[in-house]
């Protein structure tokens, strides 16, 4: 089982990885990749990377044997459950929620996702409801994008969320 | 030509209509497609066909006034269009918006 305290944090590999869809990753693995980010520990991501913590090795170890990831010596830092940390800054499962939502918004919206990434990060930032920012967004991509792809992202967000 | 208020105001309606035309192709770029975006396309159409009529405004004391009719009535007829696709757009968003 990983050690769901260490603090992990993409590579070049991995950052290229992400563009390149060049790996036959499962959707945990890419979205685990995505939500990596060198400052909250692997049990935080649990939920965006839609397993258990305790069968977080199992999407874990692909992406360090890919070398697509690698842990950031010295950084131990998780606390289950952080949702409501005090000074207002977003919990690590916020923030790794908004990122895959943007990484979703990037995917269905391509060239044209800029105004819906920013709104996201905004609800990121201020640690707001994801569900509601996924809604949100995706009115403002209805309105200004595209209706079906709206539609699409907000089924693929709900479902995110839910887990 | 002679400076008169109604040159003067043919001028005015020019130059803001210039604006908008600025405006409304620079915002295209924020509004690909959706609710929005459709609509945008046709609001372009329509404003540059306003700006190419308000080009003669200049000209309108050299015209016959048969023409000059006809430009009117042109004007007054896609200037109906434009109301009519804008308060569908507004009715559009506020409809989205409450959903």
């Amino acid at each position: 089982m990983a050690d769901l305290q260490e603090v992990y944090a993409r590579t070049e590999a991995g950052v290229a990885e992400i563009k390149a869809r060049a790996l036959d990753l499962t959707r945990g693995q890419r979205n685990l990749l995505i939500v990596i980010d060198g400052k909250n520990a692997l049990g935080s991501f649990a939920k965006m990377a839609g397993c258990a913590p305790e069968q977080m090795g199992d999407v874990l170890l692909p992406l360090i044997e890919h070398g697509l990831i690698a842990r950031v010596a010295g950084r131990s830092n998780w606390a289950p459950e952080q949702n409501s940390p005090a000074g207002g800054r977003p919990s690590p499962s916020t923030y790794a929620g908004a990122q895959v939502l943007i990484a979703l918004a990037e995917r269905v919206f391509e060239k044209h996702a800029g105004p819906v990434v920013l709104k996201l990060e905004k609800a990121a930032g201020s640690g707001g409801d994801l569900l509601a920012a996924a809604e949100s967004a995706a009115k403002l991509a209805k309105l200004t994008i595209d209706e079906s792809k709206a539609q699409e992202f907000l089924v693929e967000a709900r479902r995110l969320i839910s887990g | 030509m002679q400076l008169d208020m109604i040159t003067i105001l043919g001028f005015g309606a020019v130059l803001i209509m210039l604006i908008n035309l600025f405006q409304v192709i620079s915002l295209k770029s924020q509004m690909s497609g959706g609710v929005v975006g459709k609509s945008w396309n046709v609001m372009i159409l329509l404003v540059v066909l306003f700006a190419a009529g308000y080009m003669i405004l200049p000209f309108l004391a050299t015209m016959p006034v048969e023409t000059l009719r006809i430009i009117v009535s042109l004007i007054l007829f896609f200037g109906a269009i434009y109301v009519l696709v804008t308060i569908r757009l507004i009715y559009g968003i506020i409809k989205e918006l409450s959903s």
